[in-house]
């Protein structure tokens, strides 16, 4: 096994609003928490006392959803700045955000925008990457992003820009199986492909979430179950990377946390699986 | 620059415009520069993110303004939000202040009703949820100020408060609200206006009316005073008897409120 980049800290959970009081007087056995960002890069009260006990007693990394890191627009020296204070603060296993952008024209869309795979957004977007870890003092992690569209003038794939551009920018990868499996349902491409063509010491992180069908597109609502498909690529991602940091992502209809912590049950045994060389040997069969 | 002839910048601007509508000039065609397939056509695509902007938007102006949806009902709340996010799209990282100016622009869209004091209300107890926390000045300290020295009790709120000039009846209507109590609707409005004090205690947000007196003091107090000064501006109201029995008063609620902060 080639190492991470990363250190790996077992199996974690998204901090949300319905669970900070359980977490912070129960204390469960999870490993560590993924919070949004933005949610918490303010100046005081709840969210940030909430903040702070957490870190008492767990690994925290830092995951944004606004850094716009593809878009033409200037970077937001203001976001950086107060992303570097909530770091300060709360000393992160790593801080990620996503291969989108989101920003045009000063107007933030608050969303995860995809962008044309090209030699010129490579250029662009790596320029990016290493601007924002420099400002930050610290190698961050970009997230492939589920999508709905392509662009015509790309001239690579998904895979082929992401693998390039960690290299490029010496950036670390938070590789969500669940978003490779819906982008790869709504453009029919080799979700295997995608996965085999990761630099294996780059991916420090690996989210999991369940997804909605929308007529013919598959939607990345983070709303329900881990689906079997991409359990199975998930079994995939491991037996190839080794043990990876992993955490269930669900943000809408958010259960109780009792489930989520089942779900992450769900996960260790994937992870077994797939550490045990049995999915490789079913693999094996399989192709005979 | 990309096969189809759109560099980065273009295809942004081409996505950010179909999404958006805010750029309608030289509109590319969906077909011209994303892919459709079987699957769904170029336009079903972005159609997707089309929807999910303003959906993500009018969610997040839900959850700052609870109440005023729950009273208008989603369709309502809907076609608003709509109408506000087309003239005050958001432009910061967070969407925690995607609703700043929701209130004013309702009291030029909505005049007639009592939405924007609602709006305003509730921007308010929004506003407030994560100011940076200060050590309170309670009861125990005012407790153990040296009696001989009572006059030179720093007075100081905290600034997780917000001192609000709104309908008369809007605390009220908010309160009916939220206990679905709709005996009066918004029958419960009357004319004037009526002052509503804002503020955090812990992670609870409350708010309270108060009279000409009080607001009086408080608008002192929120820069920051002395009880003696306090005792001086209500003994010049003709409406407080017992200015320094009153002042006591007020100030001991405060503390007992943690709306006082430690000098």
């Amino acid at each position: 096994m080639v190492p991470a980049m990363f250190p790996y800290l077992g199996r974690g959970l998204g901090l949300r609003r319905e669970h900070y009081r359980h977490v912070v007087e129960n204390k469960p056995a999870v490993d560590w928490f993924e919070v949004i960002s933005e949610n918490f890069m303010v100046a005081g009260g709840n969210p940030r006392r909430v903040l702070e006990a957490v870190r008492l007693d767990y690994p925290v990394v830092l995951h944004g959803v606004s850094l716009s890191i593809a878009s033409t627009e200037p970077l937001h020296i203001g976001y950086l700045d107060e992303l570097a204070e909530l770091a300060r603060a709360v000393e992160p296993a790593w801080i990620s955000d996503h291969l989108s952008w989101g920003t045009a024209h000063g107007i933030s869309l608050h969303d995860l925008l995809p962008i044309p795979y090209t030699e010129e957004s490579l250029v662009h977007v790596a320029g990016r990457v290493q601007a924002v870890q420099e400002r930050l003092g610290q190698r961050i992690l970009l997230e492939n992003p589920s999508s709905y569209l392509v662009f015509k003038g790309s001239e690579m794939t998904e895979y082929e820009f992401l693998a390039e551009l960690a290299r490029r920018a010496d950036c670390g990868i938070l590789l969500d199986v669940n978003n490779i499996f819906v982008s790869a349902c709504n453009h029919g491409f080799d979700p295997h492909a995608y996965l085999a063509a990761m630099p294996v010491e780059r991916v420090g992180q690996i989210h999991l979430a369940g997804h909605s069908i929308e007529g013919a597109l598959r939607i990345d609502t983070h709303d329900g179950y881990v689906c079997p498909e991409v359990w199975q690529l998930y079994a995939e991602a491991i037996a190839r990377l080794g043990p990876r940091s992993t955490m269930i992502e669900w943000d809408a209809k958010v259960p109780e946390f009792s489930e989520l912590e089942r779900e992450l049950g769900r996960a260790a045994h994937w992870a077994r699986f797939a550490l045990s060389g049995a999915h490789g040997q079913k693999e094996a069969s399989d192709a005979a | 620059m990309p096969r189809d002839g759109l560099t980065l910048a273009e295809a942004q601007d081409a996505l950010f415009a179909h999404i958006t509508g805010f750029i309608d000039r030289g509109l590319a065609a969906p077909d011209s520069f994303v892919v459709g397939d079987v699957r769904a056509t170029a336009a079903e695509r972005i159609a997707v993110y089309a929807f999910m902007y303003r959906a993500r938007l009018v969610e997040a102006l839900e959850s700052q303004f609870p109440r005023l949806a729950k009273s208008v009902g989603g369709e309502i709340f809907t076609e608003l939000a709509h109408g506000y996010i087309d003239e005050h799209p958001s432009t910061r990282p967070s969407l925690r202040f995607l609703g700043s100016s929701f209130a004013d622009w309702l009291s030029h869209r909505r005049p007639q009703l009592m939405l924007a004091d609602l709006a305003k209300l509730e921007w308010a107890r929004a506003d407030i949820f994560d100011v940076r926390d200060e050590i309170a000045f309670g009861v125990d300290a005012i407790r153990a100020w040296p009696q001989d020295r009572f006059a030179a009790i720093p007075v100081r709120l905290i600034n997780a408060h917000r001192l609000l000039v709104v309908g008369r009846g809007t605390a009220e209507h908010w309160r009916r609200i939220g206990d679905e109590d709709t005996s009066q609707g918004e029958g419960a409005c009357r004319p004037g206006p009526e002052v509503v004090l804002v503020w955090r205690q812990g992670v609870a947000v409350y708010h309270r009316t108060v009279d000409e007196s009080e607001r009086t003091v408080l608008e002192l107090a929120a820069t920051g005073t002395s009880l003696g000064r306090i005792c001086e501006c209500a003994g010049a109201r003709a409406d407080v008897g017992d200015a320094v029995g009153q002042s006591f008063e007020w100030i001991w609620s405060w503390a007992n409120d943690q709306l006082l902060a430690s000098p």
